[in-house]
């Protein structure tokens, strides 16, 4: 099935859930702000969330120092 | 022609040197006509407002004001010194947001760290050799005072979690995330995000090394959530927090709190 990420199209497996998709971009879930069709997903709920066809997610990434 | 000096209204002659209505003011030499430095020269106009101080002389804390309130004017100095900021973190981006947001005459800083001062901190927060060891809340205190005596300070020398922020900062109008930790940088933006929306909040991510001045950007999430930086400049070894690019980011965090501040009074258009 297909989403779109960012404004980028991917490709992903039924049944991947978010944590999932965030480990195959080598993101650390801990540092990534997840926006999935304009609801901010709870860090505590990536693993449930299960990945759906035409899902538009925007992640924020923050990387350390201040 | 009427004009105001020190704020009495006083009559003088079109054409009158401030050197002249100076004189009432023995040693004056710092002249300041509404809120900008002019010479003894200038020639004030009708309704202007005249302050003929000493340099290097201390000031009361009316006199502070109503020199804020000139050099910012009136209504915009009203809505800073209205406001309550909250700043998450006091290292290099923390230190440097307080200070811009003290000596413009902030109403209320909350400030929050639970570190102390230490040696490899000076390359770029705005602590001092002697204040070494010191709580990091009480040192910055210590120097905010020094720069506006008059701004009023809370502080909370304790480590921030997504649990106690919304407690800690509650009351702020703007809560600005100077942290360290990428993982708490995300915990709080997700919480401006969902329990705390009615709060302005600027964010930070990427402003590490030396990198391009301009790479640093001011991105809205939401109509009063910023995040500050390039996105991309992590601390690591090989790039380290440098006080030039932590300034940068930094001050821009400052300026956006200004301007949150500005846009809900109405005074700022396009926020």
């Amino acid at each position: 099935m297909k989403i779109i990420c960012n404004g980028t199209e991917y490709e992903v497996g039924q049944g991947t859930t978010l944590l999932h998709f965030l480990a195959q971009l080598q993101l650390d879930p801990d540092t990534v702000v997840v926006e999935c069709d304009t609801e901010i997903i709870r860090r505590e709920a990536y693993e449930g969330t299960l990945l759906a066809p035409g899902q538009n997610l925007e992640l924020i990434r923050f990387v350390g120092g201040g | 022609m009427r004009i105001m000096v020190h704020e009495q209204e006083r009559e003088v002659a079109a054409g009158t040197p401030l050197s002249e209505i100076a004189a009432s003011f023995p040693g004056s030499d710092l002249f300041i006509v509404n809120g900008c430095q002019v010479s003894g020269a200038y020639q004030p106009r009708e309704g202007d407002g005249c302050w003929c101080l000493r340099k290097g002389e201390m000031i009361q804390e009316h006199e502070l004001r109503r020199l804020l309130s000139l050099r910012h004017t009136p209504g915009v100095q009203e809505v800073i010194s209205r406001a309550v900021v909250g700043i998450m973190g006091l290292g290099g981006l923390g230190s440097a947001v307080a200070g811009a947001l003290a000596r413009i005459g902030t109403g209320r800083l909350i400030l929050a760290d639970y570190d102390i001062v230490d040696p490899t901190n000076l390359n770029r927060q705005h602590f001092f050799v002697d204040q070494i060891g010191m709580k990091k809340t009480e040192a910055l205190a210590a120097n905010l005072r020094r720069m506006n005596p008059y701004v009023d300070l809370t502080l909370h020398d304790c480590r921030l979690t997504a649990a106690n922020i919304p407690l800690l900062f509650a009351g702020a109008d703007v809560l600005v995330e100077c942290f360290d930790d990428p993982v708490l940088k995300a915990a709080s933006f997700r919480l401006a995000l969902t329990d705390m929306k009615t709060m302005g909040y600027v964010g930070a991510s990427g402003m590490a090394g030396f990198g391009d001045n301009n790479l640093i950007t001011t991105v809205a999430h939401r109509p009063s959530v910023f995040i500050v930086g390039d996105g991309e400049s992590e601390a690591k070894p090989g790039q380290g927090l440098m006080a030039p690019r932590v300034g940068i980011a930094a001050h821009h965090q400052a300026n956006q709190v200004l301007r949150i501040l500005l846009a809900r009074a109405g005074m700022l258009m396009g926020l």
